[in-house]
C-alpha cells in the first residue's frame, strides 16, 4: 500500500517536472532515465530519479537564454511588462469613461475597465506571451518573465502591487498570447 | 540553418552520433562520449545539445519502438544531416589547421 502511494507520488512529481521539458522530448527523457535505472547506471530510488529529472528540466529552462538575441529579447519583454504594469494603472483609464450604462453587462465591463491593475495585467500578459521578438526555442523565457511579474505583483513591491486576481489574469492572457502566437507560426510541414 | 559554428560539446555530440550510427539516442551518445574521453557529462547537457543541434538543422530525429526496459517509452534516435556533416568537418578542419605545427608545445605528434 505504502509502495503504491510512493509510486503515485513519484509519477505525479515526474509529470510535473517533465512540464519543464519540451513536449516532444518528454517520452525520450523519461525512457532514458528508466533505462539507466534498469541497467544500473543510475541508482534506483525516489530522490535519485527526481534529482536527475530536475537537472534535465533546469537545463532545458536555461537553454532559453543560450542565444544572445534571446537574452536581449527577454530583457526587452521584461521591461515592457513592468512598464505596462506601472503606466496603465497610473493613467487612470477608468476616470475617462463618463457614459452611464444601465444594463448589467455594460456596467460590469465599465467597472472592469476602471480597474487599472486588471487592464494592465491583461496587457502585460498579452505582450509577454505574444510579442514575436523571442526565438521559438526561448519560449520558456516568456513564462519566467510572466511568473516573475506575478510574484512581484503579489509581493506588493512598490507600484507593482496588484490584487491576486490580476496575477491570474496576467498568466491566463500570457497563455492565450502564447497559444495565439504558436498557432500563427506553426506549419504542418515543420 | 546549417551555417552556425559549433561549440566543443556540440562537436563531441555530433561525433558520438556518427559513431553510434543506428542507435544514437541521448543515453547512448552520453555513454559514447564518457567512455571515449573519460569525463562525465550531465544527462541534461546531452539532451539539450541534441535538441539544439536538431534545431540548427545538423541532426534529424525519429522515435524508435517502445521497449519494456524503458518503461514502455520510445527512444528518440538521431542521425546526422548533410549540413551537420559539413559543419562538423569544417569545425574539425579549423581545429586541425590551428593545431598544425604546435606539436612540440602541446606534446602531440610533431607535424609541420
Amino acid at each position: 500500500m505504502e509502495h503504491r502511494i510512493v509510486m503515485r507520488v513519484r509519477d505525479v512529481m515526474e509529470r510535473a517536472m517533465l512540464l519543464a521539458v519540451p513536449a516532444r522530448e518528454r517520452e525520450a527523457v523519461s525512457g532514458d532515465l528508466q533505462e539507466d535505472i534498469v541497467s544500473g547506471r543510475l541508482p534506483e530510488g525516489f530522490f535519485a530519479r527526481m534529482r536527475e529529472l530536475a537537472s534535465v528540466a533546469l537545463r532545458y529552462q536555461r537553454e532559453a537564454y543560450q542565444d544572445p538575441d534571446a537574452r536581449l529579447g527577454a530583457a526587452a519583454l521584461a521591461v515592457a511588462g513592468v512598464l505596462l504594469l506601472l503606466v496603465i494603472p497610473s493613467a487612470g483609464i477608468g476616470s475617462l469613461v463618463v457614459v452611464e450604462y444601465h444594463d448589467p453587462l455594460s456596467r460590469a465591463a465599465i467597472r472592469f475597465w476602471g480597474q487599472g491593475e486588471l487592464v494592465a495585467a491583461m496587457a502585460a500578459g498579452l505582450v509577454v506571451g505574444r510579442a514575436p521578438i523571442l526565438p521559438e526555442a526561448s519560449n520558456a523565457a516568456r513564462w519566467h518573465i510572466g511568473v516573475s511579474l506575478s510574484l512581484l505583483m503579489l509581493s506588493g513591491v512598490g507600484a507593482l502591487a496588484a490584487p491576486p486576481f490580476a496575477t491570474v489574469l496576467l498568466l491566463a492572457t500570457l497563455w492565450f498570447g502564447d497559444r495565439a502566437r504558436g498557432s500563427r507560426t506553426s506549419s504542418p510541414a515543420v | 540553418m546549417g551555417s552556425e559554428g559549433l561549440g566543443e560539446f556540440e562537436q563531441l555530440v555530433l561525433l558520438a552520433v556518427v559513431r553510434c550510427a543506428d542507435d544514437a539516442y541521448a543515453s547512448g551518445v552520453r555513454d559514447e562520449i564518457e567512455t571515449r574521453i573519460g569525463r562525465t557529462f550531465s544527462r541534461g547537457a546531452v539532451h539539450v545539445t541534441l535538441d539544439r543541434l536538431e534545431r540548427k538543422g545538423y541532426l534529424r530525429s525519429a522515435m524508435g519502438a517502445p521497449t519494456a526496459e524503458r518503461g514502455g517509452k520510445a527512444k528518440r534516435l538521431f542521425s546526422i544531416t548533410a549540413a551537420g556533416r559539413r559543419s562538423l568537418q569544417a569545425s574539425l578542419e579549423g581545429i586541425e589547421a590551428m593545431r598544425r605545427g604546435l606539436g612540440a608545445d602541446l606534446r602531440w605528434s610533431t607535424e609541420s
